[in-house]
């Protein structure tokens, strides 16, 4: 019997299948990254399927990776080594819902669309909303550090994680944050020593399969409004975020984004086309606030202030021709609209200071010199603080798929050198990632303690590429 | 057996698979974003996707993306297994939903029945199915109904008056063979709104509705031309299935032919029926939406029917564009009954338990009662002639 068939014979062969048919919807995710091929995929019911996957693939060393929506942009998903692949939309229950405390503990394969509706008869949300909300899990966002509608107010998905249960590689289960008392509730992340919720907060599968999140519960905005501001250039704007950002006055803000002077121009001109084109802004950016309307019309007000100071104006054409739309209604759909004009994109994130957001641009510049035959798109998005950088190359899928690969590579080092860092590794970062060493040291070492054999998730975040493993598969 | 998996070789292998070829757009631009398999989005009204994945199985294989994945694997070279691919396109519903929340618009049901298409060519097609063919064959309807049975829905109604204006009535296979009460029904519409009621008598056949659904679009377009060869003439032709009226669409687009909801919306318009409810229903009424009409204007003509009349009714999902299948539809009733049963409980269950279904379309109205014999489902016309009092 094969190592892979000796992992999955003790599991419900109903959660289970190596039908090849079944497993080519297995190979990737959203992202540029070369595919992989598993031999088989697991579709866990709880977190005692998992540790038992876990536990006999560290015993058998079968590369385990794990999947929530599969909508990631990093191959994070992709079974590069082979070996399993662990579907876990199949745990999707809503665990508790808890006014009092203010959590929300679910399983992983809970999809956020799902999650907010559940939570909207309570007037409650969660903090951060990927664009991907209708299908993407809360597991997947929590290991590649979700980030979107709510990071403005809240930073980061892994700032909204009370705390987790962790299945280790050895098939232990581990809760963390207050929950790891033996008789204590999620209620608290910190207080026991270090932060070990954080260990799997973005870690891309790699040191342990999450199986039960609690996240912390906001009450819904009653009143929503979208402003945008012009600039003349992007330091300008840059100089207008951090001023924002510095006075708190993000805590409002639901989403916040900057846009360059190619997606202004087109979309003002679309909506208004008789619009002069000398009068465009070269930078814009919206945002959307929600709270009580009066505190939300204060806060605007000292918003509009500090644009002015920093030399730009209220931009209401951007506002009314674009983002206002875009922020009611379209926003799940509009992730997907440069897709209208080549086939795939490969998107890479990153994150920076908000004053080196010239220089993000100007590598972004730079890409379009050096890849021209590639559609680039860029934006950021305003976190409490700080940005993400995102980078968009459109491309032909049946004829520039490996060019798109190249290119992202060669964008990953030219961000770096701009001051950027990753955000949502995967695959796509792991080289880079790999170059930072003392800190790449630190991870092997951890990563050695968790999964000694390697098992999870290798070659995300540079991690655990392990050439006997391949070996292994590659007979499998 | 270890998987010799699509490699991405961005050279397709020029095999011979003209109609997946025919999608290659489709197969080259999925972004794998997974819209398709599963997605939740309260503010469009969409509450889930596939019926498929979530009452006959959870695999991805079955899903909109699946095929798209399994099409653009066999058109690279990978030898697939046949026969597991059969089980998986063949027991899709063809309810569309996949197509409709796909964000950049792509054709996931389309490829599906290209496959089977494919499949059919390769002589690779699950005997429920392949048993399906033949007796469409043999009794010219889906049901097993003998041929020579099918005009039983009209015994004993009387003639009608002849009239200036004229209907042709093809109430199709489903109305015809399993939903009697709506083909009467519709009649008495039909009479009380003036118009005398023609129909092929013993020539009546299947439009071919399902063998488009089986993928076998020439046999279907022969159906169809066979059957609006005999509805010659200019006379107004009406349906009661709404997947007879997709067929009308593709094969005679320009013919003056309606389905029976859009001739009743303009029949109430126009002030030939006047109808009102009369009874306090004891009951609120749950609308099922059809998804084989997600694209057209029936859904919504539908729900202006029952408005206009006075019925208030709840439905779901709330968006038409995103319903789920009941189970009535495509391969699955013969390849899963089970699954397809599921489905039509699951439909009925999302509503409040004493209520009484409606749907326009006869198809769904036959599962859902073979599904649930002690759920109340009406068909339109016989929910409007058993609860409103007008001018029939
Ligand atoms: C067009 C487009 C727009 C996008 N917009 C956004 C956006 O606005 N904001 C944003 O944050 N992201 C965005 N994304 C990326 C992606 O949709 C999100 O990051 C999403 O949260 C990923 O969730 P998922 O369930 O699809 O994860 P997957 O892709 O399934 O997995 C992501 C990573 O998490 C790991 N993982 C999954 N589940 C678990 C688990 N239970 N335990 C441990 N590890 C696990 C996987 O191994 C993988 O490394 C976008 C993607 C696309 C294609
Ligand atoms: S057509 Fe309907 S049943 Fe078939 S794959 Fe698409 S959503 Fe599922
Ligand atoms: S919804 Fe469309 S793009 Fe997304 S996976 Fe399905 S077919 Fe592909």
């Amino acid at each position: 019997m094969n190592a892979v068939r000796k992992v999955t014979e003790t599991l419900d062969p109903a959660v289970v299948s190596d039908n090849p048919i079944d497993l080519l919807t297995y190979q990737r995710d959203c992202s540029v990254s070369p595919p992989g091929h598993a031999q088989a995929m697991v579709r866990p019911r709880d977190k005692d399927d998992v540790a038992a996957v876990l536990r006999e693939a560290t015993r058998q060393q079968v590369p385990v990776y794990v999947r929530g929506g599969g909508t990631m942009y990093a191959g994070g998903v992709n079974p590069h080594q082979g070996g399993l692949v662990l579907d876990l939309t199949g745990m999707n229950r809503i665990l508790d819902i808890d006014l009092a405390r203010g959590v929300v503990l679910i399983e992983p394969g809970v999809r956020f669309g799902a999650l907010t509706q559940m939570l909207k008869p309570h007037g409650q949300t969660i903090g951060i909303i990927p664009v991907t909300g209708p299908t993407a899990t809360i597991g997947g966002a929590a290991s590649a550090h979700a980030l979107g509608t709510g990071s403005a107010r809240f930073q980061s998905f892994a700032d909204e994680v009370v705390g987790l249960e962790v299945v280790l590689p050895s098939g232990q289960v581990i809760r963390t944050g207050s929950a790891a008392g033996p008789k204590a509730e999620y209620f608290h992340r910190f207080g026991m020593g270090p932060d070990l919720t954080g260990l799997f907060l973005g870690g891309d599968a790699t040191f342990g399969v999450i199986t039960a999140i609690a996240l912390w519960l906001h009450p819904l905005p009653k009143f929503r409004d979208t402003q945008c501001y012009g600039f003349a250039s992007a330091a300008a704007a840059a100089n207008f975020i951090g001023a924002v950002q510095a006075r708190e006055l993000t805590r409002l803000v639901w989403y916040g984004s900057g846009y360059e002077a190619g997606t202004i121009k087109s979309r003002v001109l679309g909506a208004v086309p008789d619009t002069a084109p000398e009068s465009l802004p070269q930078f814009c950016v919206g945002l959307d606030f929600g709270g009580d309307e009066p505190m939300v019309r204060h806060d605007q007000q000292l918003i509009a202030t500090l644009c002015a100071d920093t030399g730009g104006r209220l931009y209401p054409l951007f506002n009314e021709s674009y983002f206002r739309h875009l922020r009611n209604e379209e926003i799940y759909w509009y992730g997907y609209a440069g897709y209208f004009s080549r086939s795939r994109c490969a998107i890479l994130m990153s994150s920076l200071a908000t004053p080196s957001m010239p220089a993000f641009l100007t590598a972004v510049a730079q890409l379009r010199t050096e890849y021209p035959q590639f559609l680039w798109g860029a934006a950021v998005v305003l976190c409490r603080r700080g940005l993400h950088g995102g980078i968009m190359a459109f491309y032909d899928e049946a004829r520039e798929w490996e060019a798109a690969q190249d290119a992202t590579q060669a964008a990953t080092a030219l961000l770096v050198k701009a001051g950027c860092t990753p955000y949502k590794t995967g695959k796509l970062w792991a080289e880079q990632l790999a170059g930072f060493t003392q800190y790449h040291e630190v991870l092997q070492s951890l990563k050695q303690l968790f999964d000694p054999q390697a098992i999870l998730s290798p070659g995300n975040l540079g991690l655990g590429h392990n050439a006997n493993l391949e070996k292994k598969s590659d007979v499998l | 057996m270890v998987a010799k998996a699509c490699q991405y070789h961005l050279t397709v292998t020029n095999r011979m698979l003209p109609l997946i070829s025919a999608f290659k757009k489709d197969l080259y631009h999925c972004a794998d974003c997974n819209y398709c398999v599963d997605a939740v989005w309260a503010e469009r009204g969409i509450d889930h996707v596939c019926a498929t994945m979530q009452h006959h199985t959870p695999l991805t294989s079955y899903s909109g993306r699946g095929y798209i994945a399994a099409a653009r694997a066999w058109l690279e070279g990978v030898d697939l297994d046949l026969n597991a691919l059969g089980e998986r396109v063949f027991t899709c519903t063809t309810c569309g939903n996949c197509e409709q929340v796909c964000p950049i618009g792509l054709h996931p049901t389309a490829v599906g029945r290209a496959l089977r298409g494919e499949l059919w060519a390769h002589e690779q097609v699950p005997a429920p199915l392949a048993a399906l063919h033949q007796d469409l064959l043999r009794d010219e309807n889906p049901n097993g109904v003998p041929r020579a049975q099918r005009m039983q829905w009209a015994c004993g109604l009387p003639k009608t008056a002849e009239t200036i204006e004229s209907v042709l009535y093809l109430p199709g296979c489903a109305a015809a063979t399993t939903t009697s009460t709506e083909a009467r029904a519709a009649v008495a519409l039909f009479t009380a709104a003036g118009y005398w009621v023609n129909t092929l008598g013993e020539a009546d056949s299947c439009c071919g509705a399902p063998l488009h659904e089986l993928g076998l679009d020439h046999a279907a377009a022969r159906m169809f031309e066979a059957l609006s060869g005999k509805a010659s003439g200019d006379r107004l032709v009406v349906m009661s299935g709404l997947e007879c009226a997709c067929s009308w669409q593709r094969g005679a687009a320009t013919r003056q032919a309606l389905s029976f909801v859009a001739w009743l919306a303009q029949a109430l318009h126009a002030g030939r029926l006047q109808l009102h409810t009369t009874r306090d229903l004891g009951s609120s009424i749950h609308l099922l939406d059809s998804c084989q009409s997600r694209r057209s204007a029936t859904n919504s003509l539908v729900r202006e029917i029952l408005n206009g009349v006075g019925v208030a009714f709840t439905s779901s999902p709330t968006d038409p564009r995103y319903v789920v299948c009941c189970g009535a539809a495509g391969g699955m009733p013969r390849m899963q009954p089970e699954s397809a049963a599921r489905m039509a409980c699951a439909r009925i269950s999302a509503s409040e338990p004493d209520s009484l279904w409606v749907s326009a379309d006869p198809r769904c109205v036959a599962h859902l009662r073979a599904a649930m014999p002690s759920a109340r489902v009406f068909g339109l016309a016989e929910f409007l002639t058993t609860y409103c009092a007008g001018s029939f």
